[in-house]
């Protein structure tokens, strides 16, 4: 939403000035340069002045140092994507710029301010000259200099640069540095004032004459939350009750797990980092057998080595709960970037006819809930769920509306009361599709499990009428939460009545729902349908947002489409509800592209 | 230092080894070594007076997997090679628990050969019995990695041309803080062991040898009852706070020239213990309220 009015410059000249409430911003640099931390402080203004705001980070492959970017987003709506195209450019040197060229699209008129220091003229620098950029060379280094005697403080000398020339809000800047910064020395924190107030007076001094043609605005509102998706995972995980996190260091998961290290001891929880993925879901297996809420966390690679105890998990029925963090596969694939590629092994890896639950969560928010939810499935359910995010959702810290973290129920799993004369039987028939479970400690309930297919008792048996019945027993589960909570676990979005629809999971529902928006305020009326429960398929609400559309496209980031050919065996897609877009990943989808896809339907 | 044991509920009522036996009938082949182990474990029990209910028995896969079933108590029978994974997750979380972990070579030096440093390290207070046949009984007599250089199996058909490895040493490198070696034909020996490892706090591993009769002839029970050397009795002095003594007698690999009993003993904080100081240290980043947890998210 831009629109162009008449500003009066401090100086008295009058220019035209573009008005926005939805501003991207890319800083790019090298290690030290401090970027990300740059991009961090924005987040964090725009957050406590109740602005929706969302950063997505990039590095280079080092390990430290090396080039690094972030993008900003800051909206006065909802920014459900990282912005397609960059409205503002920020680049330390050019050299790191090429890097990230392929990921940092710039929009027509971008602004595009550079430290002199790096020397390139103005007319060689690597941006498209038909863009009509607005170019600044700014000396950020002297400037920091002379400010506050050392040149590591440019990247806040550049939030004072960036905050007078957009409008964003300076004070909240200002609050956000000194809240970063609290327990620093004085001399640091007053080095930041200063540094920050040559930023803004470079701006005044400078720039008054001819003022940038892009200006933000908003007003004050609620603050927000700030949040990663990893984080919001781990926190759901510990308000659901898990008290055992066991997991092997791997990208982009990590942080789950580090998160949970600093949080679940003092809640008596404990997290152990084992000596690979078989021992971390083994972990979580033991402890759920002796009655203890646990998790794992992976990408990938980890995922695979899991799938034996999933198995084992599916056939002793017991709860667990392990949250794929995706990234490119296959195999060591691209570490640091996202897809949605696990999907085709989540929903059926492990030999045998093995049940399981899938859940996707669709934004940072929903991280939490859908862990929440992970957790109470899995209680309820007595079968291993899977949380499939991926790099993209779970890296990027996105503001979040403050929601009541008690309002979400915690289910916790059925046990043995007592059975008085009769002996207890782990998998009684009679039972429905789950029994109570005994916990060792409980007198009465002592039985043995295993991976063996077993009779009522648990004991062991060859029997092919036994097996039969006990693989019913467990997939009936599957097909009891898809027809109890299907409809609640399948979400839409965009317009009322939509005649065209974009169905799509995961974290590839934020530009959807955005290129819905877009699309709806152009005049079409398109509708998103996002299930968050994915195995066991919630047939009947997708099939009935089907039905309700007349042309239908499914999106997805992975080059098989692996969740439309599953959705395929199990609906009855006709041609025009059928259309797939599918690409591998890396990048994110933009919402352009998507809105493309969506247009060239209509016209289909 | 916890006692080990001290933690974990004891029966009201006197109970016998038999009264740690189910009625379920054992898949093992007459005359075969594991029954000693399955007596001596619920002799172990009952001395140790331990509650049925509180006893969690977890095994691997194999001939020795089956014993879970054949215990009075709460049991697993899990994954080859992972039930040291699964014994520190229940035992971390549950310490009023005995956890007692097995399975056999196979299991735990072949599969499962990347957990048992890290159970061993930890030092979890469970109890991890080897039942070291030297052979793969389950899948019918093929080698294993404690199987002599030279001999025939069914997949070593010319002889084994591998370097067998040693459980006991393995287990003192690998920072185990209770090492010891039983027969499963002295099963009061037998049983003393495995008591003594129900005592130890921490980590106690037993290298168990319950001769197999259908793969390893029928010899081995005769032959080693005859020429075993009982540590501490008869003569045999022993220091199990002695590590180089400990490393000597851990590093005997015939089965027909070997001492049984404490080989190694260690006092060192158990897992849980340091745990504990862990959550006490953890405490001081606040109380454990989510709505505190929610603050760090405020910008």
């Amino acid at each position: 939403m831009i629109d162009v009015a008449t500003s009066t410059t401090p100086a008295g000249a009058v220019s035209a000035r573009r008005t926005t409430d939805d501003i991207v911003i890319g800083i790019v640099g090298s290690g030290g340069d401090g970027v990300i931390s740059s991009g961090e402080l924005l987040v964090s203004a725009a957050a406590a002045e109740g602005l929706y705001a969302t950063i997505l980070k990039s590095f280079g492959p080092q390990i430290r140092g090396g080039e690094s970017s972030c993008r900003v987003r800051i909206s006065r709506e909802e920014a459900l994507s990282y912005g397609d195209r960059l409205d503002v450019l920020v680049a330390f040197n050019w050299a790191d710029f090429a890097r990230f060229k392929e990921e940092l699209e710039l929009a027509p008129g971008v602004v595009v301010i550079y430290d002199s220091k790096d020397g390139t003229p103005v007319d060689q620098i690597p941006v498209d000259p038909a863009l009509e950029p607005v170019i600044l060379q700014i000396p950020f280094h002297e400037l920091a200099n002379e400010a506050t005697g050392s040149s590591l403080s440019k990247n806040i000398l550049l939030l004072g640069v960036l905050g007078e020339l957009f409008d964003l809000p300076t004070d909240g800047i200002a609050e956000a540095v000194e809240r970063k910064f609290r327990r620093k020395s004085e001399e640091v924190r007053a080095a930041n004032s200063k540094a920050l107030a040559a930023g803004r007076a470079y701006v005044l001094r400078e720039l008054a004459e001819a003022p940038v043609p892009l200006s933000f605005v908003h007003e004050k509102g609620e603050p927000k939350l700030l949040m990663t998706g990893n984080e919001a995972l781990a926190f759901g995980a510990l308000k659901a009750g898990c008290r055992l996190y066991a997991g092997y260091p791997i990208t982009p998961s990590s942080d789950v797990m580090e998160w949970l290290a600093n949080e679940l001891p003092r809640f008596g929880g404990t997290m152990m980092q084992t000596e690979d993925e078989i021992a971390a879901i083994g972990m979580c297996v033991g402890a759920s057998f002796g009655g203890t809420k646990a998790m794992t966390s992976t990408a990938g690679p980890g995922l695979s080595l899991m799938t034996e105890f999933l198995g084992l998990a599916s056939i002793a029925e017991i709860p667990v709960v392990i949250a794929d963090i995706q990234r490119v596969g296959p195999s060591t694939g691209i570490p640091t970037k996202t897809e949605q590629c696990d999907f085709a092994h989540v929903a059926h890896a492990g030999p045998g006819d093995t049940p399981r639950v899938v859940v996707a969560p669709y934004d940072v928010a929903d991280c939490f809930h859908m862990a929440v939810e992970a957790f109470n499935i899995a209680e309820e359910f007595q079968t291993p769920v899977i949380i499939l995010s991926d790099q993209y959702l779970g890296q990027r810290k996105e503001s979040v509306v403050p929601f009541d973290i008690h309002a979400w129920p915690v289910v916790d799993r059925l046990t043995f009361g007592g059975n008085g004369a009769e002996p207890y039987r782990r998998y009684r028939q009679g039972d429905g599709d789950v029994s109570p479970m005994a916990i060792p400690g409980q007198a009465g309930g002592e039985h043995t499990i295993s991976g063996l297919e077993h009779v009522e008792s648990g004991d062991p048996t060859s029997s092919s009428a036994v097996h039969a019945r006990m693989n019913a027993r467990r997939h009936a589960k599957l097909e009891r939460l898809a027809r109890e909570r299907g409809a609640e676990l399948v979400r839409t979005f965009g317009a009322p009545n939509p005649k065209l629809g974009i169905v799509c999971w995961g974290s590839t529902s934020a530009q959807a729902r955005e290129a819905a928006r877009r699309l709806n305020r152009a005049g079409h009326a398109v509708g998103v349908c996002v299930p968050q429960l994915l195995c066991p398929l919630p047939v009947e609400p997708i099939a009935a947002f089907l039905e309700g559309v007349e042309r239908a496209l499914w999106v997805e980031l992975n080059h098989q489409g692996q969740f439309y050919h599953y959705a395929r065996a199990r609906l009855d897609l006709d041609a025009a509800h059928g259309h797939l877009y599918a690409r591998s990943g890396g990048m994110p989808f933009s919402v352009q592209e998507i809105v493309d896809q969506v247009l060239a339907l209509g016209e289909a | 230092m916890a006692t080990a044991l001290a933690g974990i509920p004891r029966a009201e009522t006197k109970l016998s080894a038999k009264d740690f036996k189910t009625d379920l009938k054992p898949i093992w082949c007459p005359g075969c070594g594991d029954f000693g182990v399955l007596a001596a474990l619920t002799k172990a029990l009952s001395e140790v007076q331990v509650a049925p209910e509180n006893v969690a028995v977890m095994t691997g896969i194999g001939c020795a997997g089956r014993l879970p079933g054949y215990v009075n108590g709460y049991g697993f029978n899990a994954l080859h090679g992972r039930v040291l994974p699964l014994a520190t997750g229940l035992k971390l979380t549950r310490p009023d628990l005995l956890v007692f972990a097995a399975g056999g070579d196979g299991d735990g030096l072949a599969i499962g050969a990347g957990h048992f440093p890290h159970a061993a390290r930890r030092n979890p207070d469970i109890t991890y019995l080897m039942f070291d046949n030297q052979v793969y009984g389950l899948t019918k007599g093929q080698f294993s990695p404690t199987t002599p250089m030279g001999d025939v199996t069914t997949t070593t058909r010319f002889g084994s041309i591998e370097s067998p490895v040693n459980p006991a040493t393995l287990a003192m490198a690998y920072g185990a803080s209770f090492v010891a070696r039983a027969f499963s034909g002295n099963v009061n020996h037998h049983a003393e062991m495995i008591l003594e490892a129900f005592r130890h706090p921490g980590f106690a591993f037993i290298q168990s040898i319950p001769p197999c009769v259908t793969f390893r002839g029928n010899e081995q029970f005769k032959t080693i009852r005859e020429r075993a050397r009982w540590l501490n009795t008869d003569g045999n002095d022993h220091d199990p706070s002695d590590w180089g003594a400990a490393w000597e007698i851990a590093n005997q690999t015939d089965i027909y020239d070997m001492s049984f009993g404490i080989i190694w003993r260690q006092a060192r904080p158990t897992y849980e213990e340091r745990l504990g100081f862990l959550r006490e240290k953890a405490g001081k980043r606040g109380p454990a309220e989510l709505d505190s947890v929610l603050d760090q998210f405020r910008p």
